[in-house]
This record gives structure tokens, sequence and C-alpha cells, in this order.
């Protein structure tokens, strides 16, 4: 027997009775209401601007979920793939495409020809019509112009894995996560497996510094710790507009060309607000949209032509890498093991 | 080997636990009284584990306790036998009166423990109550003491082993020349030990002689 | 006559503790069934790189672990003498930065190590930077229960020891064995907390074993094969705790909580020079994560703008954490108070196996659990990261409670049992305010904890609802400073509130009735 059954079962009851609010206090929600639900993984500064934006202009409350990067990516896409046979999610706005992709082998995305999407590029739109990507963010290299002179900026992604800086002073986040993560992929697809795996290994032998995360490398290179490193406009144009001393660098512009990652946009297989979703959908991939998001500063390149360009660095006439999105996601698992092999040790 | 008190205090809060007690004594010292006259706060005082709020105690002429400061009790060369057995729960029995007999050298303690185990009856003990009151017993007399201190050291135990107990308190005391300070509230306890029998109430003491009884 | 078959209560708060903190994880194996790759079976056995990197980090935690409970332990044993004055409630406030996200700690810490000299390359700079940074995250928590454990010491036991020997000698050989089984909780909460944790290390890119598992999981978004991965972090845990039980015994005992000190240890100079060092550096951490979330945050009318915004979350957090609480401590007391019977030193380590599981599996097996036909009413509302803290914290609400349970005299119980007039009078006014003191640091515990919560939380949090802590992750990586620091002193301001609670909450209910320990039990 139990040493003490009367505490046992009066804390029993208790519990029994909490629960019983939680879950009479949870039942309580307001059914007339138009609702959607949006699962997203931009920076919640910048979406919430632009979810109030469709909230006021289609009378319909947004419910936003918002990743975290310190997460590593493994946050909202596995609870997409664990909700899917009953989502709660609408609709997934995405920073960049990679985990798109993967949400739509896993069968998590519905097709949805957008009257918005139309305008749009057949290059950012997925051919079965389940996603479509607006805005782009590019890998940029970031300066510290205290640091280095006009005339030693480096030109090139190589360039960090040469002899021309102390490898103390140049940084890049580490590229199993999120949009670095994309970006080796892209290297794999654009060089061959062979040739990105080398280029990884040589950062790592040099010893150049692994970062937690783009923003930190942003951080670093702003105060003058590092020299150079690698990031995305966003947190390059951060820096930038914050005043700090540094230089945006858009690499390879005479070689491979520059990292371009796009915003995509999907809805969810099995939606509960399916309509409204659309709605959503509909909302985020307009020209207007992707003008605003332009604006409040979390893209700088558009996918079509929305005027001219606000962003910290121009990128009119940037060249992209000449890589398919499709390319790039078959290489993604090869480069995530190979680069954890390499990085974590 | 003396004992001396001198208009010592003690309050907790409103209630004057010990309330300008004051005496002397070279012998063995029994203090009696009703719950909640202040015998164990007397005690408590005696051991150094509380510090007086006026008055003093010195023992040998040599001043232990004084208001705001207190010898410690570890060198006091004392003994105790709490109200409760406050036996040290993560020892046996043989590993608690081992323990309290502190750096009394192996070989010697060995055989102390041993005899004074045998006779309390307590050898073949495993380690629990309700033997917990003679092993505290057991505990304080294996410790090389002058004073030994007894808060009715034989509460709880049936009287054919009080006998025992008192028999092997007393004898102990005796052949080791340790004077003991007694508390009980069984005066035939009180009538067979020698020496000076203060008898308390509500922190004062009391009675013909102001309290204190026959040498 | 045919007796009615008795119903022991502890047996149901542990089944419901057993499925609550157990059931996300049978949910999350079932779920990833056979498809888990054959090749998933290596992930369980470190080999190679994995191995190395996997001995380093239990190094390093095992380290932290043992180093802050130590300095914890030592600064505790300065603070627990200030049972009266100013002192006796300003101790509590070193544990208000309990919940503070190691993250921060870190970045208060990289100012610091920024604006100093370049340190030597021959240093380890990054291990012993990332170290210390953890121990001071963790300082609190293990000064909170360091506390709680020299409580559990009885007084008559401590002053038996005093009439005989030096009080370090009785610190020694009475209070150390005697607060081990509380200490021995603490080591094994901050081991776990620790090995667990890729933030602090990465921030100093310093490589662990548990940013291992996350490259795992983000590379093949497969749990199984996370779990896997986890599987040895697991072990290690367990067998050191399994080791380190053997050691610890008790048989008797009371409570000093309440107890008022007549007379101050005097400890020899070595001892007090480093208990006096422990406190330094509790209020080293302390004054420099304060120092710089202060500067951070900048004016006063900034940090209200970022709490009014944040309004919402503080409440859905605040809430999130008590009810946390709340929940926790029925099925953690189920099975604390079995864990002194048979097996019970099964149950003590089978509770500490989900600590060692990386959070978003925890919520990953929730949803699998909940998710389902079966419970329409509960996925999707905000019952579920209340959940999820349960199912992550409740083990350690049980070591507490266990570790209380141990200095209850069992007497007590008994007499409330005969005297009671009825049931929950008994209940009310002696068998809870018994273990209050047990029950409301554990709860403190979870409520900070949960507070913390990030990882299972973003995958079960009901859309449109966020936690201070989500939010605050989001500013961080935004690099808005000043926001994050205002949120920062939000979570210190409400643990702040909690503890106050909760210290009150002992005096009142732990200590009522006079002086409870001297002399009379
Ligand atoms: N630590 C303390 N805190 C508060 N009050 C105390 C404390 N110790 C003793 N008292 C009070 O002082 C008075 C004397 O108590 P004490 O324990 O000395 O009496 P006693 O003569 O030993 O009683 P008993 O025969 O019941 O053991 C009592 O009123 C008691 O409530
Ligand atoms: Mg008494």
């Amino acid at each position: 027997m139990a040493p003490d059954n009367g505490t046992a079962c009066g804390l029993l009851i208790a519990c029994v009775a909490a629960i019983a609010i939680l879950a009479v206090s949870a039942g309580c929600t307001d059914p007339g209401a138009r609702v959607v639900v949006v699962y997203t993984s931009v920076d919640q500064v910048y979406a919430e601007p632009v979810l109030a934006a469709f909230e006021e202009q289609s009378g319909i409350t947004v419910k936003a979920v918002y990743d975290v990067e310190a997460t590593k990516t493994t946050g909202l896409v596995n609870r997409l793939i664990a909700e899917k046979e009953r989502p709660l999610a609408d609709v997934f706005w995405n920073g960049e495409f990679m985990q798109t992709l993967l949400l739509k082998e896993e069968g998590v995305l519905a097709p949805y020809e957008s009257p918005q999407a139309a305008s749009i590029p057949a290059q950012y739109r997925d051919p079965d019509g389940c996603w479509a990507g607006v805005g782009g963010r590019a890998r940029v290299l970031l300066v510290n112009t205290d640091r280095v002179s006009a005339g030693d900026y480096p030109t090139s992604v190589f360039d960090l894995a040469s002899e021309t800086y102390d490898p103390a002073d140049v940084g890049i986040a580490y590229p199993m996560f999120g949009t670095s993560a994309t970006h080796a992929a892209a290297l794999y697809a654009a060089l061959g497996e062979d040739e990105g795996r080398t280029f990884y290994q040589g950062l790592r032998d040099r010893g150049v510094r692994v970062l937690d995360g783009n923003s930190v490398v942003r951080d670093l290179v702003a105060d003058g710790r590092l020299k150079v490193g690698l990031t995305d406009t966003d947190d390059a144009c951060r820096a930038y507009e914050d005043g700090a001393p540094v230089a945006l660098v858009l690499p390879d512009q005479g070689g491979i060309g520059t990292l371009v990652i796009p915003n995509t946009v999907a809805l969810i297989a099995g939606a509960p607000h399916a309509d409204e979703g659309k709605e959503l959908v509909d909302f985020l991939l307009s020209p207007d949209t992707e003008r605003l998001l332009l604006d409040i500063g979390w893209v700088q390149v558009a996918v079509r032509d929305v005027g001219e360009s606000p962003s910290c660095i121009g990128m009119e006439n940037v060249r992209g890498m000449n890589v398919s999105a499709a390319a790039v996601h078959a290489e993604l698992e090869q480069a995530q093991q190979d680069l954890t092999a390499i990085f974590i040790r | 080997m003396t004992i001396e008190c001198r208009n010592l205090t003690k309050s907790f809060g409103r209630t004057r636990a010990v309330d300008g007690i004051s005496f002397a004594a070279d012998g063995h010292v029994v203090i009696i009284g009703p719950s909640g006259s202040g015998k164990t706060t007397l005690l408590r005082l005696i051991a150094g584990l509380e510090v007086p709020d006026a008055g003093s105690i010195s023992f040998d002429g040599t001043p232990v306790s004084e208001p705001g400061w207190a010898l410690h009790p570890q060198k006091r060369r004392i003994s105790c036998v709490f109200q409760s057995p406050a036996l040290w729960p993560h020892m046996t029995v043989s590993e608690n009166i081992r323990f309290g007999m502190g750096d009394v050298p192996a070989g010697q303690a060995r055989a102390r423990m041993d005899d004074l185990m045998e006779r309390a009856g307590i050898a073949s003990l495993a380690d629990r109550y309700p033997e917990a009151r003679r092993a505290s017993i057991v505990r304080a007399l294996a410790h090389p003491a002058r004073f030994i201190l007894l808060d009715e050291p034989l509460q709880n135990l049936n009287e054919e082993l009080k006998e025992e107990m008192f028999g092997l308190v007393l004898g102990c005391a005796e052949k080791n020349g340790t004077h003991l300070v007694y508390i009980t509230h069984d005066m035939a306890e009180a009538e067979q030990i020698p020496g000076m029998v203060l008898s308390m109430n509500r922190g004062k003491l009391s009675g013909p002689d102001g309290g204190t009884g026959r040498m | 006559m045919k007796r009615p078959a008795m119903v022991s209560g502890t047996l149901l708060l542990s089944l419901l503790f057993a499925i609550v903190v157990f059931g996300p994880l049978a949910a999350l194996i079932v779920a990833a069934g056979g498809d888990a790759g054959s090749d998933a079976l290596l992930l369980l056995v470190p080999a190679g790189r994995r191995l190395s990197l996997f001995c380093e980090s239990i190094l390093l935690s095992g380290a932290v672990a043992a180093t802050a409970t130590l300095v914890g332990l030592c600064a505790a044993s300065l603070l627990w003498e200030m049972r009266t004055g100013p002192g006796s409630r300003a101790r509590w406030l070193l544990l208000v930065a309990a919940p503070v996200p190691a993250y921060l700690y870190a970045q208060a810490w990289m100012g610091v190590a920024g604006s100093s000299a370049p340190i030597p390359l021959w240093v380890p700079a990054d291990a012993i930077l990332s170290a210390w940074v953890q121990i001071g995250a963790f300082l609190p928590l293990c000064v909170g229960l360091s506390m709680l454990a020299l409580a559990s010491v009885p007084p008559p036991a401590l002053e038996a020891a005093r009439t005989v020997y030096p009080d370090i000698a009785v610190f020694r050989h009475v209070v150390l064995p005697l607060a081990a089984p509380a200490l021995a909780a603490c080591t094994a909460l901050v081991f776990v907390l620790s090995v667990t944790d890729y933030s602090v290390p990465t921030l100093f890119s310093l490589n662990v074993y548990s940013l291992e598992i996350f490259a795992e999981f983000s590379a093949t978004n497969d749990p199984a094969r996370a779990l896997f991965c986890a599987a040895p972090l697991l072990a290690v845990t367990i067998a050191v705790l399994f080791l380190a039980q053997g050691r610890v015994r008790d048989l008797l005992g009371g409570t000093g909580l309440c107890q008022r000190a007549p007379l101050p240890p005097v400890y020899p100079r070595w001892f007090v020079c480093l208990q006096t060092l422990a406190c330094g550096i509790v209020l080293l951490h302390l004054a420099v994560l304060v120092v710089s979330l202060v500067l951070a945050a900048g004016l006063p009318a900034a940090v209200a703008g970022t709490v009014a915004t944040a309004g919402p979350d503080i409440g859905t957090t605040f809430s999130t954490a008590v009810l946390a609480a709340l929940c926790a401590l029925p099925p953690a007391y189920g099975v604390a108070a079995r864990m002194n019977g048979k097996n019970g030193r099964l149950l003590w380590l089978l509770c500490l196996a989900p600590l060692a599981i990386p959070s978003p599996l925890v919520g990953i097996g929730l949803i699998a659990l909940c998710n389902t036909p079966a419970f329409p009413f509960l996925y999707g509302t905000a019952a579920m990261p209340v959940l999820a803290s349960v199912a992550r914290f409740a083990p350690f609400a049980a070591l507490v409670i266990h570790a209380q349970l141990q200095h209850t005299d069992t007497l007590l119980i008994d007499a409330v049992r005969v005297f009671q007039s009825d049931p929950l009078a008994g209940w009310l006014r002696v068998r809870v305010p018994l273990i209050a003191p047990g029950l409301l640091a554990a709860g403190g515990i979870v409520f900070a904890l949960s507070a913390g919560e990030l990882g299972a939380t973003l995958l079960v949090i009901p859309p449109g609802m966020e936690t201070v802590t989500i939010r605050l992750y989001n500013y961080l990586h935004y690099g808005s400073s000043a926001a994050v620091a205002g949120l920062g002193l939000v979570m210190m301001a409400m643990m702040a509130a909690a503890g106050a609670a909760v210290a009150a909450g002992i005096a009142r209910l732990g200590c009522r009735g006079g002086y409870a320990g001297v002399g009379r039990r």
C-alpha cells in the first residue's frame, strides 16, 4: 500500500479539477468570426505588420504561429508534418523555399493557382501549383569598412576560403541550418557535390569562424570583431541602416552568381479554413504586398517589377545563381549530412 | 568541576523562557518543573546551543556564555541526551555512537563502545526506533565529557529498562567522574541523584529555598 | 463480509504521470514506427567523430553540473544562516534570474569578454566561457535547491553533532550526507539541462552533441532518428545517476525549514572564504545580467512600450506556467510517494529519462498523441502548452517532492489519520502544509522552467497565442537588443512575483505554529 493515500487522493481530485477548468476555458471560442491560421518562418517583426494589413483589408482574424530561429529549423516544418492528418494551419508563409519543397514532398501542401501568382515568373512557381515565391533575400558578403579598405573587398564567396583574410576575421553561420543550408545546397548543385564539399572543408580547415546564425555574423561584422561575413540581405541591410561601418557585396557577379532566396507561400492540404486561407495566399502574393515587404526591409529583391527598389543595395540587375529550386532541394540532405560531419566535431 | 549561572535570562518573543536564574553547583544538578517552565531552554543555554539575553555561565570559573557570545558547544566538553533521540538519520546505531565520540583514538573507542552497548542491551541492534532512545543515551555516555546534559532521558522506556539505564547513567558518571545536569518529571528519579535540585516554574527558580534543593 | 477493494491514490497519480510524461514519447515511437532506416540504429552508439563530440559534451556538462552545484551549495550554506533580519528575505531575490534564458546570460558575458583583453590562443576560451555562462545561468536554480537541501537536515541531528564536533566537521559528516538526495537531484537537473542545451555553446562557437541531434533532425525531419541520436545522452545520464544513488542513504527525518538559527555556525577561514567566493560568483552573474539588460533596455518609456506590446504574451506565459505548475504537482507527488517503496530507485531513474529528450520531440509526440479524433477538445487549445510543460518538467517536480517526503515525519501523517474530523480538513490543515515547502519549491521550479520553455511549446501552442519566451527569441534573431532586454526584465519581474509568493507560502504554510523543530517533534 502506498504510504499516504489520503494526500494522493486529495491531489488527484485537485488535478482533475484543474484539467476540467483548463478544458472548459479552452473550449470557449467565438464560433462566428472568420479566422485564418498561418504558420510563418518570417521574422515576427516583419510579418506582424503585413498580417495586420491583411486583417484590416479583409476583416478576417489572423492567428499566427511564428517560428523561432533558435530551434534550428526543427520547429514549424516538423509541426506541419506532424499535424498532416488533422491540420490546424491554413497557410504556410516561409522565408525561404527549401522547407516548402520538403513539405510538398511530404504531401502537406495543397495545389492552389492564385490569380495573383499569374504575374510571377514561372521559375518562382511550383509546376503543380503547390507554392509560389514572392520577394527574395540574397546571400551577401558583409564587410566591415573600418577594417577592410575599399580596394580589398571580397568579390566571391570563394574569397572566404582564400589566404586574403585571417580565418579568425571571417565568419559564416552554421551551414546546416536555415538559409545557410540552402546556400550550401545551392553551391553543391552549382559546383557539383565534390567541389561543394571541398569548399566547405577548406573553410573548416582554415579555421573560419562558424557562428550561431546570420544575425550573429551581422553583429560581429558590425562591431568589427570580424572583417567579413556571409549573411542574408535583410540582416546586412539592418546593420547598414543602423549606421554600422559596413558595406554589402553581391558575391560572384562575374561567376556563378548570387543566390537569391524567395519567400514562398502555400496553402495547406485539408486546411480547416480553406477559403480564408486562399484569401491570405492571394494577399501575400500580390504586388502590393511584395512592395510592402520591400519597404519594411524583409526582402530586398522583387520577383516581378514593382517599381524602384528601396533596398540598401542596388539589386535591380543582380545576376542570380543559375540553379533550379528542385536541383537545390535534391542536394539538401546530402549537403546537410556532409556539413554536419565537417563542422560539428 | 563547577557550573555557575548568574542572572541567566532568555526570551523568545514575549515568552521569558528563562528568567534571571542564578545558581552554582559542584556536582550533579537535577532540574524539575512543570511543562513549559523553561527546563529545556536552561539546558540548551548550558550546552551553548542558545545565546543568553542576559547573565552569564561559567564552567570551572571560566566564562562560557555571556550576552551576545557563547563558546561553541563542541569546545565545552559536554555531551547531550536531547528531548528527542536526535540520532543522525544517515548512520546506523553503532555509527551514531562512534561518531558521537569525536576524536577518541580508535582502539580505545571500540572497547568503550562495545562495553556500553553491551550494558545498555543494544549490542545486537539494527538501526531503527524504538531503541533510538537507548542509543542516544549510550552515545552521550560514550563521549568523553565533563558534563552530561540529559533532557528527560528515560521517557518512553518501560520500568525495567528505565531502572537499567538509570543505573548505567549513574554508574558511568561515578566511574568517569562526570557530572550530570538531569531534567526529569519523575520525583523518584530526582531523589536518587545526589546533588542540587533546581525546581523551575515559569522560567524562575521556585520552592522553599529559592528553588535550589539539597546539596 | 467482503472488504471493498482499496484503490491506491498514488498509483492512480503515478499512472497519470506515466501517461503525461511518457505518453508523448510512446506516441512518437509508435508514429515513427518501422520507417526509420536500418542505419538509424547506428545512431544509438556514437562512434568516430560523434563519439569524441559525445564525450566532450558529457565532460563539459558534468563539469558544469558539478561546479554549479558546488558553488550553489557553498553560497546557499552562507545564505542559509541568514534566517533573521533583512537577509532572510533578500536571499530569495537571488532566485529571480532562474527563468532567464541562458542565451541572455551568454549575450551579457559576450559583451564583457569582447571588451576584455584578447585571450591567449592556447586557452580553450570557448569551452571555459561556455561553461562559465551555463554555470551562471543555472546558479539561481542551484542556490535555491541547495537551500532546500539544507532545510531538509533535521535540526536535532545537527545540534547533537555540534556538541561533539566543530561546525565544519558537522557540515561534512551530518549536513552533507543528509542533504545528499536533494543535492543529487540538483546535480542531475543541471546536468540534463546543460547537456541538452546547444544555444550557449554554439554562441561561443563550441560544438556539442545536442547540436548534432538538431542537425540530424533538421537534415532528415525524422523524429525517430533524432530520438535515436538522443538515446546515448539518456543512457549516460541514467548510468551516472544510478552510481550516485548508491551512496545516498536516509532513514529518519524532520525538517529545519522554519527553524530559527539560535547560534550561527563558526567555520574555519578557508571555508568562509569559499562561501564568500561562491556568493560573489552568484552576485557577479546576477549583476552582469541585470546591468547588461538594464543598459540594453534603454529608457523606461521604451521598456514600457515593449511590455505593453507583449502584454497578452505576459498573461499567456504566466497563466500557462502557473497551470503547468499546478497540473504537474499531483502526478509528481504520486510518483514521489512511491519512490520510497520497492523499485523506488528505478522510478527515480525513470523520472529522469524524459528530461534528456530534445524538446521538439516532446512537442511532436504530443501532437501525435493529442491531434487525433480521440481528443478533439484538447488539440489546438491553450491546454497544449500546459501539457507540454507538464510532460517535460513534472519529473523535476517529482524529484524535489521526493526529497521533501524523505524528511516528513510519517508519525505526523499517522496522527492526522487518527485525529482528523473529516478528510478534507485533515488534508488542508495537515497533509498539505506538511509537504508544503516541497510542493511550493517543486511548483516554483516547474513555473520557472515552463516560463522559459521554447522547443515543445512552439510546436503545440495554439495559433494566435504566444509566450514571452517565443517573442523574446524572435526579437533576439531580429537583433533588437532593447526589446530583448525589456522582455528579459519582464521575465525576471514575473519570477520575482512568483518567487515572493513561494517564499511567503513556505513561511505561512510550512512554519505554522511556533517553533517547529527544536526539541519537540
Ligand atoms: N525556540 C523557541 N522559540 C520560541 N519559543 C520557545 C522556544 N524554545 C522554548 N520556547 C518557549 O519557552 C518556554 C519554555 O520552554 P521549554 O522547552 O524550555 O520548557 P520545558 O520546561 O522544557 O517544557 P517540557 O517539560 O514540556 O519539555 C515555553 O513557553 C516554550 O513555548
Ligand atoms: Mg523540555
